[in-house]
């Protein structure tokens, strides 16, 4: 079998845990487990002397060696002044998340013995603008060709409704993972996965659950040893509680209680935690999870979708019980349980997989018809409107078919149409006329992507020689929102040509692509001449910092 | 709330203040390590996420010369004023280690360490505080609301200690005042668990606020369901806010904590109890200042009682209080040589005797000796054979077997009750009495009542008469019990009005009932609180104008109360009644508006006319809605008269304007089709903005079509500007489709409009989106 399209890799870089996974020869998304022969990685980062050690070596070094150690990494993504010090070297959250990459996919090719190049990587639906381009850049800071984006519900339900294809139907994805909870509504259809509206936050997860159990063990210590110090000041003290806590949290969904011990200075308390208290001092957190859901519905609701088909659980921490049993009792639905840790890596995967193959497909129909690649972008659009016979497409399917040994229905069917939303509303500021400072905001939350918007600005004065665009990101569904109520997340500096009157509209197009990355360019329209725009996030990393990251990661042995 | 100070923050010295740029950049730069570190701590993450974002204005402030010398200042003040608060703190460590009688040199050397001092600092206080009198009613104060309530005793007491009438007491408690502590026993209360309390503060810290009462804007003795609601509401209105920074989740998760915590009254308490336990700590840390080595000498030990006590807590308490807290601390409290063991005897004592209370019921019949009973068997059953009347000859037997229900005797007293149950069965009147002592048996107590009641009227016997009153008397005495234990039950959870409604009812059903002071003390007791009650509900009642429903509440109240609040309520009575009049007025106008029919003009004229002489009743809103509805018929006439009068200029266009169909125009010239009636006809006398406008145009449906758009400007020159033209009428700006984003810094929406004064000279001009302006629909054909 002459393998003509690329292997795509999926990859679900989780706050807490980390998974690859690739589509077989028959078409089956599997995982790919790693050099400790684990299916997940745990997303921790140990730096050691000399290399850099990720996965569960790191999380248990993380007991000693707190200090050297960076775990859920993933809540720092696209936060400028996040900065990890070792060895006088400063690291960014996007590095250090490459690193996680690196070692999946340094494992994966020991699996198979074949290269990783070509990756798609999935990000949490909530993730912001600079979120998910920080994501895109730790995947090149690895190294890999990062295909796409992909949002981790959108990918949950790809391989959910790769099931059974024939179905049609609106399934909701209730997504509690480590570090993050997003909640999706999802229209999957024969031919296309469509996101019909999202909601959540990327500072609710199972790691909230954990820390509530640590404090719980720390005023037990406490109360049991009469001390008033805090003994979570003690770095390895806290490393140890959180792991603690974490395994504690884990065997609390299979058991009534579990017993668990805090050792601090010497002194070494027992307790015991049951469930029920578990789940006391843990509630407000399931609570704010149930009320996104309830926005969520309501927000759906105005785009016309009033109910759902199905309700499927994804991400580790729903299988603790109680999350179950509580939207049981206020949907009354009764949901699946689906694949909780794998589901998003082996979507991403088939995702990849689809893309591959569209390629073959692609690269096929060009030679065909002698159409430049670039021309051929949307398949089925150009069959619709007769730009390319049915019967090319016909005999290009069965080349691919013949060429990699997948099945005709399968390579007709790679061309999955996904549609995506906005999590987040954006807009610039501006200044009302009576000169206060407002956010104007271009795109709305929940808006399908891919999507262009033009905004006409007018110069100010005569030979203005820069316009400064402060982007920013809100969550809101209001055009007109207070400064305080949104984050600049950007600035744009647009530098004119020299001489242009006042009052000249200079076209500027704010692109949001299908992976809710943005894109600005700029026309002064008289001359029709395109405009410089210099875009600067330092929540991102660019520019040189950028290039050096990639270096360092080139020369880095990963464990 | 006022930000942390970013010298304090970063750590940098205040005095002299750090100039240097690139130390300040590295106290940054170390700063941001650090809290990258610390961003996922389990209990801090929140706070330090918080710092995070702070970065950018710390960098702003510390590099612009003018903020930064502000800082610096405020840097400063705020060190001097956590010196004052560290000299309070200072003068009740003092107090304490006085307690011996006098200060050791090495006391100074202790607290000089304790406070970062010098020992001539803690000296100087010293000196100054031995004339000082400090007034400390607000501690007394905090430490009792530690219980959740203050009582009325305490109050005086309080008063009493620092020369203050108890009314300024009361001012300054924000907890509930109680007349008795008994009247506390039912508030047995868990206390909120630690990590939530812990979570709770946590979060507060980072929003900055004291407690969940004060995030929510709310006083500590608010009704549950007050707070229920505030808290809903501001989780709704976080929801709105587009950013999720540190402030906002820690909002949004003490919402979901209020809501959790104001859920029933039971949660509120443990939370009103840990809120008093925090209270408490200062007495904790003085406890821990007086433990040297672990150990607390006779002296201190002594000294702390006082220190509690001058707090506001009687000697047992602060002596448990204390033991107790040394004991989980593992501090040794040295004996004081004799008399300290009789104090340690009478607490060991004072236990013993609760203890012996609670076993006494149930040994009671077990250490009565056989002789006992024995005799007084006999004397009963002599008692019982001396009594006439059968009924009470039974209530001796029945109950003597249900206090000695093993005595060797009681089989035989049962053997009495069943022959003489059964001598008074035979009669028809015992028949009665057995029926109702059936009743009884099964609390069907009114039932009973009501039977006996009628047997009584029939009976003419003045012996079973007496019987009769005697049982009527015993179910009027469980119907009381049972009325007051559902009452009280009522007033622990129940709303105000419902405890007032059970309060009535009981003293209306029991005019003589045991509890009648009781439940009177508890009426009284109520009059503010159901005073809010009836201020609240007017609220809701107004809302809806339920007028009738507003005076019978206000009546309600007056009935039971003769207070200040009795008196505004009266006040008020006539109000709602003026407005009772007013509906009915109301629903005159409309009877006699309906039978107008469609001569609506005549119709506004009539509300206009009682609005000109009455401009301003309860019913003037509901009055000037009558008229928007009926100005909106009007239109729908007066369009339909436009259309008419359109109709005859069209004909006069030589055929260029023709109508297809109904209220369409096409342009024969151009083909484009025209709405006949612009926004102005149809919708006479409204602004519309340009996004109202073209919302207006988007689901229009005029012939029939849904692909109504706004003109561009040329197509509306087309019309108007080109013989023969559109008939048009005096001043119109119309809306055009072109548009421009152009805030004053270029972003603000303008507008092009097409417009006239004289409707002959037409011209495009630019107006702001926001302003007003004319329809005039168009499509494709
Ligand atoms: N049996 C279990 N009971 C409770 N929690 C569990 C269980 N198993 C895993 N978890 C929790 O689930 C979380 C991990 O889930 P998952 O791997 O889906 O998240 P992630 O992908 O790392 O994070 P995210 O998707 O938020 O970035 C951890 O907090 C883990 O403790
Ligand atoms: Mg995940």
């Amino acid at each position: 079998m002459a393998e003509q399209t690329k292997r795509i890799f999926g990859i679900d870089l989780g706050t807490t845990y980390s998974s690859i996974a690739y589509v077989d020869e028959y078409g089956k998304a599997v995982i790919i487990p790693n050099a400790e022969n684990e299916r997940v990685t745990p997303s921790v980062v140990f730096f050691d002397d000399e290399s850099i050690v990720v996965g569960d070596v790191a999380k248990e070094s993380s007991k000693l060696y707190p200090n050297e150690v960076v775990s859920f990494v993933k809540r720092s993504m696209g936060e400028p002044n996040f900065l990890f010090l070792h060895n006088s070297e400063e690291y960014r959250a996007e590095e250090i998340s490459a690193y996680i990459l690196k070692k999946l996919a340094q494992d994966a090719e020991q699996f198979l013995g074949e290269k990783v190049t070509d990756v798609v990587i999935t990000c949490p639906a909530y993730f912001g603008i600079n979120e998910r381009e920080a994501t895109r850049k730790a995947g090149e800071i690895a190294g890999f060709n990062v295909r796409h984006i992909i949002n981790e519900p959108t990918a949950a339900a790809i391989a959910y409704g790769s099931l059974d294809s024939n179905d049609e139907r609106v399934v909701l994805v209730y997504d509690l993972g480590g570090g993050t909870f997003d909640i999706t509504m999802i229209d999957i259809r024969k031919d296309s996965v469509e996101v019909i509206c999202t909601g959540g936050d990327h500072n609710l997860g199972g790691k909230d659950w954990d820390d509530r159990i640590v404090a719980h063990m720390v005023e037990l210590f406490q109360s049991e040893t009469g001390t008033d110090e805090d003994i979570l000041d003690d770095p390895d003290t806290w490393q140890d509680l959180q792991l603690s806590a974490e395994k504690a949290k884990k065997i609390l969904s299979q058991r009534p209680k579990t017993p668990i011990s805090v050792t601090h200075g010497g002194e070494r308390v027992k307790m015991v935690i049951s469930r029920e208290k578990f789940e006391e001092i843990t509630e407000d957190l399931m609570e704010r999870t149930i009320d996104f859901t309830k926005e969520m519905l309501e927000e759906a609701k105005n785009k016309g979708y009033k109910s759902f088909d199905e309700f499927i659980l994804v991400g580790g921490a729903t299988r603790m019980p109680q999350i179950k049993a509580r939207i049981e009792e206020t949907f009354s639905v009764n949901p699946k349980v689906y694949d909780p840790d794998e589901a998003v890596a082996k979507g991403a995967a088939i995702y990849g997989w689809k893309l591959g193959l569209n390629d073959g497909l692609i690269q096929r129909l060009s030679q065909k018809t002698n159409k430049p690649i670039e021309q051929i972008d949307d398949i089925s659009v150009m069959i619709e409107s007769n730009e390319l016979s049915a019967q090319d497409f016909k005999e290009a399917a069965q080349e691919v078919a013949d060429a990699t040994g997948y099945t005709l229905p399968s390579i007709e069917r790679s061309m999955l149409k996904v549609k995506n939303v906005t999590s987040k509303s954006f807009g610039v500021v501006a200044h009302t006329p009576q000169d206060d400072e407002i956010v104007f905001n271009i795109v709305l939350r929940n808006t399908t992507v891919p999507i262009s918007l033009k905004k006409n600005f007018y110069t100010a004065v005569q030979d203005q020689k820069t316009v400064l665009i402060r982007i920013m990101e809100s969550e809101t569904s209001r055009v007109e929102i207070p400064l305080d109520h949104a984050v600049e997340i950007k600035t744009a500096v647009l530098n004119l040509p020299p001489n242009l009157p006042a009052d000249l509209p200079i076209e500027i197009t704010f692109t949001l692509n299908e992976e809710g990355r943005l894109h600005i360019t700029a026309m002064e329209k008289t001359a029709a001449r395109q405009i410089d725009v210099m875009v600067d996030t330092a929540s991102v990393i660019q520019g040189e910092d950028l290039e050096r990251a990639k270096a360092r990661s080139q020369n880095l042995v990963v464990h | 709330m006022q930000r942390e100070n970013y010298y304090i923050i970063l750590e940098l010295s205040v005095d002299p203040p750090e100039n240097d740029r690139e130390v300040i950049e590295k106290a940054i730069q170390n700063k941001k390590i650090e809290w990258s570190r610390l961003r996922n701590h389990p209990t801090k993450g929140l706070q330090i996420q918080k710092y995070i974002n702070m970065i950018p204005d710390i960098q702003f402030v510390m590099q612009d010369d003018k903020l930064r010398a502000e800082e610096a200042l405020a840097a400063a003040e705020f060190i001097e004023s956590g010196r004052e608060n560290k000299i309070s703190e200072i003068d009740s460590h003092i107090d304490i280690l006085m307690g011996k009688g006098y200060i050791s040199k090495e006391d100074i050397i202790r607290l000089a360490e304790i406070h970062g001092l010098s020992q001539g600092d803690i000296n100087e206080r010293i000196a100054s505080k031995k004339n000082a009198k400090y007034v400390r009613v607000d501690q007394f104060i905090n430490l009792r609301m530690g219980k959740g309530y203050i009582s009325e005793d305490e109050v005086i007491k309080i008063a009493k200690k620092n020369g203050m009438t108890p009314e300024e007491i009361r001012n300054r408690i924000r907890c509930p005042i109680v007349k008795d502590d008994k009247d506390i026993d039912h508030l047995k209360i868990q206390p909120l668990d630690k990590s939530i309390e812990k979570a709770i503060t946590d979060n507060l810290k980072v929003v900055g606020k004291t407690s969940l009462y004060n995030f929510l804007g709310l006083a500590e003795t608010c009704e549950l369901k007050q707070l229920q609601e505030k808290a809903g509401k501001k989780k709704k209105e976080l929801a709105t806010i587009g950013k999720k920074d540190a402030v906002l989740t820690a909002s949004v998760t003490l919402a979901g904590q209020c809501q959790t915590i104001f859920k029933t009254n039971e949660t509120r308490i443990a939370y009103d109890v840990s809120l008093a336990r925090a209270k408490l700590a200062a007495l904790d840390s003085d406890i821990n200042i007086a433990a040297i080595n672990k150990k607390i000498r006779h002296e201190y030990f002594d000294a702390l009682i006082n220190k509690a006590m001058e707090y506001g807590m009687d000697k047992d308490e602060a002596s448990s209080y204390i033991q107790t807290y040394c004991q989980n601390k593992k501090y040794r409290i040295e004996k004081k040589p004799e008399k300290k063991r009789f104090r340690l005897m009478i607490a060991a004592a004072s236990v013993l005797l609760v203890l012996i209370i609670v076993a006494g019921f149930m040994a009671f019949s077990k250490i009565h000796h056989r002789n006992v009973i024995e005799s007084e068997y006999q004397d009963l059953i002599k008692k019982v054979d001396a009594e006439r009347a059968p009924d009470q000859k039974l209530l001796l037997l029945k109950k003597y077997v249900t206090t000695n229900a093993n005595s060797e005797y009681a089989a035989d007293a049962r053997n009495r009750i069943s022959q003489i149950e059964l001598q008074i069965n035979s009669t028809e009147f015992g028949k009665i009495l057995q029926q109702a002592d059936q009743l009884v048996q099964a609390q069907k107590l009114d039932e009973g009542f009501t039977l006996l009641n009628q047997a009584l009227e029939k009976t003419s016997e003045p012996e079973n008469k007496k019987i009769i009153s005697q049982r009527i008397k015993n179910v009027s005495e469980l119907i009381e019990k049972r009325d007051f234990e559902e009452l009280s039950a009522v007033s622990l959870k129940g709303d105000a009005d419902q405890k007032i409604e059970i309060y009535k009812k009981y003293l209306t059903t029991h005019p003589n009932g045991k509890n009648k002071a009781e439940v009177q003390a508890l009426i009284d007791k109520m009059s503010d609180e159901y005073f809010i009650y009836v201020s609240k509900t007017l609220a809701s009642y107004e809302q809806s104008e339920q007028w009738e429903d507003c005076a019978r509440l206000c009546q309600s109240y007056i009935d039971i109360y003769d207070n200040s609040h009795s008196d505004q309520l009266k006040q008020l009575i006539p109000k709602y009644q003026e407005n009772i009049r007013n509906e009915k007025i109301y629903d005159a106008l409309v009877d006699k508006v309906n039978r107008l029919g469609t001569d609506y003009k005549a119709a506004i004229q009539i509300f206009k006319d009682y609005l000109a002489a009455y401009p301003k009743t309860s019913i003037t809103e509901k009055i000037n809605k009558n008229i928007d509805r009926l100005n909106g018929l009007m239109s729908v006439q007066n369009s339909n008269q436009a259309a008419y009068n359109l109709r005859l200029q069209f004909a006069k266009t030589k055929g260029r304007f023709v109508e297809k169909p109904e209220g369409v125009i096409v342009d024969t010239k151009t083909g484009l089709m025209w709405c006949m009636l612009d926004s102005t006809i149809i919708k006479p006398g409204v602004c519309f903005t340009y996004e109202e406008g073209k919302s207006y145009t988007e689901v229009l449906t005029t012939g029939g079509f849904s692909d109504w758009r706004l003109p561009t400007p040329q197509e509306l020159a087309e019309i108007y500007k080109t013989d023969p033209a559109f008939p048009a009428t005096g001043k119109t700006s119309y809306w055009t489709s072109e548009s421009y984003s152009g805030y004053s810094d270029g972003w603000q929406i303008q507008v092009t409009t097409f417009s006239s004064e004289d409707s002959i000279h037409w011209e495009t001009a630019k107006k702001n989106a926001l302003e007003c302006g004319v329809v005039r629909p168009v499509r494709n054909p």
